[in-house]
């Protein structure tokens, strides 16, 4: 009996243990579903211009002439820059001009629809024009921004390139900044285009490189020109065809003033290039600060920098000078950013039409490899021309996507039997897995269907919702403001970083994280895709980590410091020498 | 992406062979010389007439009557054109009479015609026919632009136009004629197909899709056409139509390696390396020796950071291949990933001399006309 009564029991037993494990079977299959649709979700990007409604009315003015003069094609870069120190990034729109206004800007005195811009970032969702307010009212056609502490007071100064006499403004921390350009002696007459402050001799200064397009002026300047049929059609000319002007090197010499070190530094061992995009780091790993300029419809220079400020052009050995086929291409603008999660940082250049926008895979010891196809970018780029390139974390999965504006730089093909559009759309790129990039600019907002002449891009948190946003300068066109709605329950942690020893805003540290099985590596950059200057707030996504993390951060000079139980979600400023860890000195030189 | 090459057999018929001038003498006195040659040889052709006659077939008594005429006619307007060289009409009939026989000949006999003459027109199409059939653009150009003005409505002159100047490498121009050939009325598969041609050439792949559409609905079956297609669409990123008319190719022609390496390029832009590299080891079992694959593979093998084994397969190439940027460039990056890097940068440089070797070549954006601008003129 007690064995039939058992194995009653035990039958009864089973079928309650069957249909446990059904009904957990069920659960289970109800949860991976919705664990499934949540993942979905989590991938859904969205980007929202909300420049109008958050108060930012800048408008860029280069209005083309009839012979098309060529630097009115070129567009204006955008900077973010916290002027006031509030937390809250403030924009700094560069602005154009027309041709025939230019002196009659300088005659009449500048007018504010005519200058730069400075919005300050209201911190409730709005911006506020500040421009005259902060004694930025200025005069000429601006082309790149960079944002950096030269002086270590604190507040970040402004170095605006333009087609003729650049500006440098310093922040007096009192909301206002004076422009002190002659007194420093950084006043570059050329065509500058892109600029970055990084320290090039290791000084713990921050210096300036500029990038130097054409050996044009007001009084030399090209008018090019080709009959079809029958009649006289001017075009903006060939850059090929126009001489390069040498790059120029400002030495901060900590006293306010700085000091022109290009040849010295060993940029005229070599013809001058039409460069236009510029990008600054430690590319192989020995310490110091080296420079890749991309420079349009000639080759690639990456001057790496011997330790005391003299560089050798070195792109040619590290592949990064052509393209995979031995071509050089137009290049315009630089992201840089590892976008495969090996550490290292990889380069992403933008070109013209025709040919790809370029992604160059870095293999470490200076070695480069162009893996654009294998990618996705040959495809998604051949019949675009991009100019600005900013890489950013849209969905906080740790993995760096990409943004990039297009635009023609020639407006009548049309009327030379060609077919290749003025206006383009933007492009947003996901990364999968740091194996590939796929176009989502489809799904990813109405902005992505709108096509217009796209010039400067620059990324920063600007709501600190702990997503990345982004500001882009149209030709001609209206700044767009880029809110990131995208869908996500990643986190994100937000790091600013102050040199004490070093510059003081960090430029050219590497931050590394690890969370879980991952290794995400940061890169404090100087300058941003075209033109233009990130926010100096770096956000890193930690995808689904959500325990306490270590930061390891490597100075410019090569020292590094190690920060632990940092928190998913929060913001810290990391001062140099200030962590519990900073005995690991790594200079290898 | 690696694409046709003007050496692949699948390319669009050239309209003329390449006009290969010698150091030291121009299309035009070539021509002369051979023309002058060719008077001389004709003049004692017609002297030992008789004695080759014995030689010949035996020919029907009509037609023995009818040569005989023209000889009797021939002598006659030789004759009278020793004494009146600049008789225009004559040089015009006795172009008629020769042009056969002796095209080079007439061709300067033709020449002759001025356009006071009535028959002028008529002489300039006769220089365009022959100039066409013996492969002399230099002087097929001037007689087909003397006739598209004077016949502008008259597709075939467009269209001749239009394939001289694609070939001449003026694709501007050679564009311009071929769209207005098929404005005209032309309206054949090779129309657009040529359009599509010049477009490639031109560096317009982009654009090569509409021509391409309407040679397939004019002819759906045009392998032509399916394949450069498969090559337009991979180029400016419609992979998905691009692997359709691969496949249809592949289908047409298993043994084909183009639509084989085509679909190595979309599985490659598509991330499929490995899809990629299988195309390709297929193609190259059909074709072992076709560079476009083997340069693929080793790119593919680059990406893969198998240096070592691109080089391998790069490196037997070289004697071959040490003038095209492509290959250099690739075996560069090979050797530089497997840490030769001397080897590396002297490839690169080389590269270098190259790219200023092309730089020689003109640009389809270069501008005719550059001036140094002073003034502030709107």
């Amino acid at each position: 009996m007690n064995h039939f009564h058992s194995s009653r029991d035990s039958a009864c037993l089973w079928k309650r243990l069957s249909a446990v494990v059904y009904c957990f079977s069920c659960l289970t299959l109800v949860l991976s579903a919705s664990f499934i649709s949540a993942e979905e979700k989590q991938s859904e990007i969205l980007f929202q211009d909300i420049a109008v409604a958050s108060q930012l009315k800048f408008q860029h003015q280069s209005p083309l002439t009839l012979k098309r003069h060529l630097h009115l094609m070129m567009g204006s870069g955008v900077g973010w820059i916290d002027y006031d120190n509030d937390g809250f990034p403030d924009l700094y729109c560069g602005q154009g001009e027309a041709w025939n206004t230019a002196r009659e800007k300088n005659r009449a005195g500048a007018e504010l629809d005519l200058s730069n811009r400075l919005c300050q970032n209201r911190s409730h969702g709005q911006f506020q024009d500040v421009t005259a307010l902060a004694g930025l009212i200025s005069v000429g056609y601006s082309m790149g921004i960079a944002v950096g502490d030269y002086n270590h007071d604190g507040f970040d100064d402004l170095y605006v390139s333009q087609f003729g006499r650049n500006l440098f403004y310093c922040n007096n921390g009192d909301g206002t900044f004076s422009e002190i350009t002659q007194t420093a002696h950084v006043d570059d007459p050329g065509y500058g285009a892109s600029c970055t402050w990084a320290d090039l001799n290791g000084d713990g200064l921050l210096d300036l490189y500029v990038a130097n397009y054409l050996k044009i002026d007001r009084q030399h300047y090209p008018i090019c020109s080709r009959k079809y049929d029958g009649k006289h059609v001017y075009f903006i000319c060939h850059p090929r065809y126009v001489p390069g002007q040498y790059d120029v090197i400002y030495q901060n010499l900590g006293n306010g003033s700085f000091l022109d070190v290009s040849k010295k530094s060993g940029l005229h061992s070599e013809p001058a290039r039409q460069g236009l995009g510029v990008f600054a780091t430690d590319f192989d790993q020995d310490g110091d600060i080296d420079i890749y300029v991309a420079n349009d419809s000639v080759a690639n220079q990456l001057w790496i920098n011997n330790g005391r400020g003299v560089f050798t052009d070195q792109a040619l050995i590290a592949g990064v000078a052509f393209n995979r086929s031995g071509d050089r291409e137009a290049g315009m603008g630089i992201a840089g950013a590892d976008y495969n999660g090996d550490g290292l940082l990889d380069l992403f250049v933008t070109n013209y039409f025709g040919e790809t926008n370029t992604l160059y895979r870095n293999e470490g010891s200076l070695f480069f490899l162009d893996v654009t196809d294998e990618t996705g970018f040959a495809t998604a780029s051949r019949v675009r021309l991009g100019f600005g390139a900013s890489f950013l974390d849209c969905n906080n999965d740790g993995w760096q996507d990409l943004f990039v504006t297009n635009g023609h730089v020639h407006d009548r093909l049309a009327q030379l039997g060609k077919n290749e559009p003025y206006e383009q759309e933007p492009q947003l790129f996901l990364n999968h897995r740091g194996v590939r990039f796929n176009d989502i600019s489809e799904n990813a907002g109405t902005f992505f269907q709108d096509k217009q002449v796209g010039r400067g891009s620059a990324v920063a948190d600007w709501n600190r919702d702990g997503l990345a946003d982004l500001a882009v300068s149209h030709l001609n066109g209206k700044l767009v403001l880029l809110e990131n709605r995208s869908k996500t329950s990643h986190q994100s942690l937000a790091l600013k970083l102050i040199g004490s020893t070093s510059n003081r805003s960090g430029i050219g540290a590497k931050i590394e994280v690890t969370t879980g099985a991952k290794k995400l590596t940061r890169f404090c950059r100087g300058s941003s895709g075209y033109l233009s200057a990130d926010d100096r707030w770096i956000l890193l996504g930690l995808g689904n980590h959500r325990g306490l993390i270590s930061i390891k951060v490597t100075w410019p000079q090569g020292k590094t410091e190690i920060w632990s139980g940092l928190r998913p979600g929060d913001r810290y400023t990391l001062i140099e020498g200030t962590s519990a860890s900073q005995d690991l000195p790594q200079k290898q030189k | 992406m690696i694409m046709n090459t003007s050496q692949e057999p699948d390319h669009l018929p050239q309209p003329f062979a390449k006009d290969e001038k010698g150091p030291f003498f121009s299309g035009g006195s070539i021509v002369a010389i051979v023309g002058l040659g060719a008077l001389l040889v004709f003049y004692f052709f017609d002297q030992n007439d008789s004695l080759s006659l014995k030689h010949a077939k035996p020919i029907k008594p009509n037609q023995t009557s009818i040569r005989n005429q023209e000889k009797a006619r021939q002598k006659e307007l030789i004759a009278y054109l020793q004494e009146h060289p600049d008789d225009e009409f004559a040089h015009f009939q006795l172009g008629q009479l020769i042009q056969k026989r002796a095209p080079f000949q007439a061709l300067e006999n033709f020449a002759h015609v001025t356009p006071r003459h009535p028959r002028y027109f008529e002489a300039v199409k006769a220089i365009a026919d022959i100039a066409r059939e013996q492969d002399l653009p230099a002087r097929a150009k001037p007689a087909l632009l003397t006739l598209v003005r004077e016949y502008p409505e008259e597709s075939r002159y467009f269209e001749d136009l239009a394939r001289l100047l694609f070939q001449a490498g003026d694709y501007d121009r050679s564009l311009h004629y071929a769209n207005r050939s098929i404005e005209l009325g032309a309206n054949r598969t090779q129309n657009y197909l040529l359009v599509a041609e010049i477009l490639r050439y031109a560096g317009r792949i982009n654009e090569m899709a509409a021509p391409l559409k309407q040679a397939l609905y004019l002819d759906p079956e045009s392998y032509q056409a399916h394949l450069n297609l498969a090559y337009a669409t991979l180029y400016s990123g419609d992979l998905k139509t691009a692997r359709r008319e691969s496949l249809w190719c592949l289908k047409q022609r298993p043994d084909s390696v183009i639509p084989l390496r085509y679909l190595a390029s979309i599985n490659r832009n598509r991330g499929e390396v490995d899809e990629a590299l299988s195309n390709l080891d297929q193609a190259l079992l059909i074709d072992p020796q076709d560079f476009d694959s083997l340069l693929l593979k080793a790119d593919l093998l680059i990406f893969q950071k198998q240096g070592q084994q691109a080089y391998d397969l790069l490196k037997p190439l070289y004697s071959n291949r040490e003038t095209d940027r492509r290959y250099i460039s690739a075996l560069a990056r090979a050797a530089g990933l497997m840490g030769n890097r001397e080897e590396a940068l002297q490839l690169q440089k080389k590269n270098q001399q190259l790219i200023k070797a092309d730089d020689l070549r003109p640009t389809s954006l270069q501008s005719e006309t550059v001036e140094d601008n002073h003034s502030r003129e709107q």
